[in-house]
């Protein structure tokens, strides 16, 4: 029986969630961790303070501004990255298949069906308060919406219009400030100058030490390998503030350098998200000589950050996304990544329940090809590894780089 | 009189009228789509997507005023941009009820954009004000209509077009023709939910198959008579912000509690016999709805059926058998 099969037999008995809530697992595994990398080591501490209601636990949508999760004193607990964990770990089918009999639609967002079939299972931690932003996208809104009423618990969304302007970012703002004293009533703390002066500081800690794997990634050859581009999103996005953050990219900058860059034909910027999955995919790239130079959500600017004006700070935060504001907007973004890191053309994943990425790609395959830039669109699933065809992505992969 | 196209409710009729638009919904017309295929990919909303194929083919002089209330709005006025460049506006919708103020702010900006940049007249504003309260009231007649059985599916549907199009002269045509055949629908009562229900075969077969269709919850329907804007003293914009935003809350509010208090209290007064739920594919928000509201609703002895439907296809027979099916079991 494999790995995969065992886990998947513990979570239909029951006792993986019996498991997740006993502290002698997590006594076990500490020693054992040391040697792990500090990513796993982080995956760890967050599932252990959550599970074992060390800390109040906020479930987190993957744009939320963390920072005032940790200036709570909260454990971010950001549910689409534990969809992708749970799909690495491959284990996401079960999940998908329990929201389904309880009428979720196989149409809607994986990671967002993930979560919901995680806390139908009762593998959720008890969440204190559920926290989401309406941008990206509206299934997310949605999702945690139940969430938080399966649990019986405050959902606290910030809304955020589309529409760019001084009263868009002062309304943004506004609602911060509202949700910032609604948790500060609910938890019994409240956040004080320094707790922001010191979560502000690992935010740029951790920022400042991704610009240093950026500078490895546009390098030619690039530095980076392309499965390395996968994941950062959830650490840049929903463990900002968090004291790892800044050591967990130098630490893997460290390890960069000490390797020998391979060889590269293409240079390729990859859009939306990736699969999650064990997959063929950076495997095929790399035998066909391709660097991934950057991503388009890690590559969002990210403005400093001031802890007198905390709120103001987080709604600039929340509006350096290129995802907000319509399609221009995303595609600036894009063309100037482009060509800062002399990409030849991109590649858009398009996951299969995805209305905001995925409903613009043809519009902005459109837009790149008006700009002289080829654009593959890959048609597939982040999450639910039923949807990966392996053989087409190749045969589609193969074709345009020819094109290249 | 040019015509501003909108396709969701929360969109206030008072300023297209007051700025010299005359509102109309985009009604969903099953025809071939190719030009939304080139632009807005298959698992969107296909609403969205038939709505991109009219617009384009619309007289230079219209607008579309689409609500930024849901990813495919968002790139289906990307597309219309794209496409045919200056005639959409894309209105901010807030979440929630309590910010009425910003959602103010909004509508005059919409009307700005209507009236290219120039204010409409506090006069014209009231004027519209009061004939879409007229409008609703007459709207309020059918509903008592449907739900004392009067009501044909057909009528229902009809009665839902003249609305859209602002026609009381035909909402009274048919509540004269209901009230000379009393008694014409004894079918099994339902109640409708989902966002849109443009396709008149569904509703012909809801009509063949005798159900009685005693309420719905559409975007397009009761909800958006429910609430008059107030005519007195006081800013109208706000007036305005404050009726849309205090009616029966849309799946994609942050209300939804108040949601499923208010559409089960109706279903109870309606005193039906099933529910039948028949949201657009690829409508995150009335998916996500579905399962809690099917849920409370079957708990209360309410028989539901779910049947997704999909405007760039004909209703299938199997959609049928299914109708029949739950019809059996009533």
């Amino acid at each position: 029986m494999s790995f995969g099969d065992t886990l998947q037999r513990k979570l239909q008995d029951g006792s993986a969630a019996k498991f997740l809530r006993s502290p002698w697992p997590y006594r076990f595994l500490s020693p054992l961790l040391l040697r792990e990398s500090l990513n796993t080591r982080l995956s760890f501490q967050i599932a252990r303070d959550a599970y074992l209601g060390r800390k109040p636990v906020a479930f987190t949508s993957l744009f939320f501004p963390a920072e005032l999760v940790y200036a709570l004193g909260m454990t971010p607990f950001p549910l689409e990255s534990i969809a992708g964990a749970t799909s690495s770990l491959g284990m996401s089918v079960s999940f998908l298949q329990k929201a389904e009999e309880q009428w979720y639609s196989p149409d809607l967002c994986s990671f967002h069906r993930v979560g919901l079939g995680m806390a139908l299972n009762g593998l959720l931690p008890k969440p204190t308060a559920v926290l989401s932003l309406s941008a990206l996208c509206d299934g997310s809104n949605r999702c945690f919406a139940n969430i938080a009423q399966f649990f019986g618990v405050p959902h606290f969304l910030i809304d955020v219009p589309q529409h760019r302007s001084p009263e868009s970012l002062a309304y943004v703002e506004e609602q911060i400030r509202r949700i910032r004293s609604e948790l500060e009533i609910l938890l019994q703390r409240r956040v004080q100058t320094e707790n922001w002066q010191l979560v502000f500081a690992r935010s740029r800690e951790m920022t400042d030490a991704w610009s240093g794997i950026v500078e490895l990634q546009v390098r030619i050859p690039s530095a980076v390998p392309g499965d390395g581009v996968m994941s950062n999103v959830s650490t840049l996005y929903s463990f900002a503030g968090n004291p790892w953050g800044g050591r967990i990219f130098r630490q893997w900058k460290q390890r960069l350098e000490g390797e020998v860059p391979k060889a590269e034909k293409y240079r390729l910027f990859w859009l939306h998200l990736f699969p999650f999955y064990r997959n063929d995919l950076y495997d095929f790239l790399e035998s066909k000589s391709v660097s991934l130079v950057g991503d388009e959500m890690t590559s969002n600017p990210f403005p400093p950050l001031d802890p007198a004006q905390p709120e103001s700070s987080l709604a600039a935060k929340i509006y350096a996304n290129s995802g907000i504001g319509g399609l221009e907007i995303r595609l600036q973004h894009i063309l100037e990544k482009v060509r800062e890191r002399k990409a030849q053309g991109v590649i858009h994943w398009s996951h299969r329940g995805c209305r905001q990425a995925t409903g613009g790609a043809y519009l902005l395959k459109e837009k790149l090809r008006q700009a002289g830039i080829p654009t593959l669109i890959l048609d597939g699933d982040c999450i639910d590894p039923r949807e990966y065809a392996s053989e087409q992505l190749r045969t589609r992969i193969e074709g345009f780089l020819e094109l290249l | 009189m040019s015509v501003s196209f909108w396709s969701c409710s929360y969109v206030p009729w008072e300023i297209s009228l007051a700025c010299g638009f005359q509102p109309r919904r985009f009604w969903a017309e099953r025809q071939p789509i190719p030009r939304a295929d080139r632009y807005l990919p298959a698992n969107l909303c296909s609403y969205a997507r038939t709505i991109f194929e009219q617009a384009v083919a619309c007289p230079q002089e219209d607008v579309f005023i689409l609500a930024d209330c849901c990813d495919a709005t968002r790139r289906l006025a990307d597309a219309l941009e794209m496409v045919v460049p200056g005639r959409t506006f894309l209105l901010f919708l807030p979440h929630s009820a309590t910010d009425a103020a910003v959602f103010a702010r909004e509508l005059m900006r919409l009307a700005k954009f209507l009236h290219r940049g120039n204010k409409c007249s506090r006069m014209e504003l009231e004027a519209a004000i009061r004939q879409c309260n007229e409008l609703r009231l007459n709207w309020r007649r059918i509903e008592i209509h449907a739900r004392e059985r009067k009501l044909v599916p057909l009528d229902y549907y009809h009665a839902l077009q003249a609305y859209n199009t602002m026609s009381i002269a035909e909402i009274e045509a048919i509540l004269d023709h209901a009230d000379r055949d009393q008694g014409s629908s004894d079918g099994p009562p339902v109640f409708l939910f989902g966002n849109t229900l443009d396709d008149g075969e569904i509703w012909q077969m809801l009509a063949e198959l005798s159900f009685t269709v005693v309420g719905e919850d559409f975007c397009y329907g009761q909800k958006q008579a429910k609430t008059l804007v107030a005519e007195t003293d006081g800013d109208p914009f706000l007036r305005i912000a404050y009726a849309y935003l205090a009616r029966t809350p849309c799946p994609r509010t942050a209300e939804l509690e108040r949601r499923w208090q208010e559409v089960t209290n109706r279903v109870k007064e309606c005193k039906v016999r099933g529910a039948i739920f028949l949201p657009t594919k690829y409508c995150d928000h009335y998916l996500y709805d579905l399962p809690i509201l099917a849920a409370r609703l079957k708990s209360a002895g309410n028989a539901c059926l779910i049947l997704e439907q999909d405007y760039t296809q004909k209703p299938s027979g199997q959609l049928r058998t299914r109708l029949e099916a739950f019809r059996e079991t009533l």
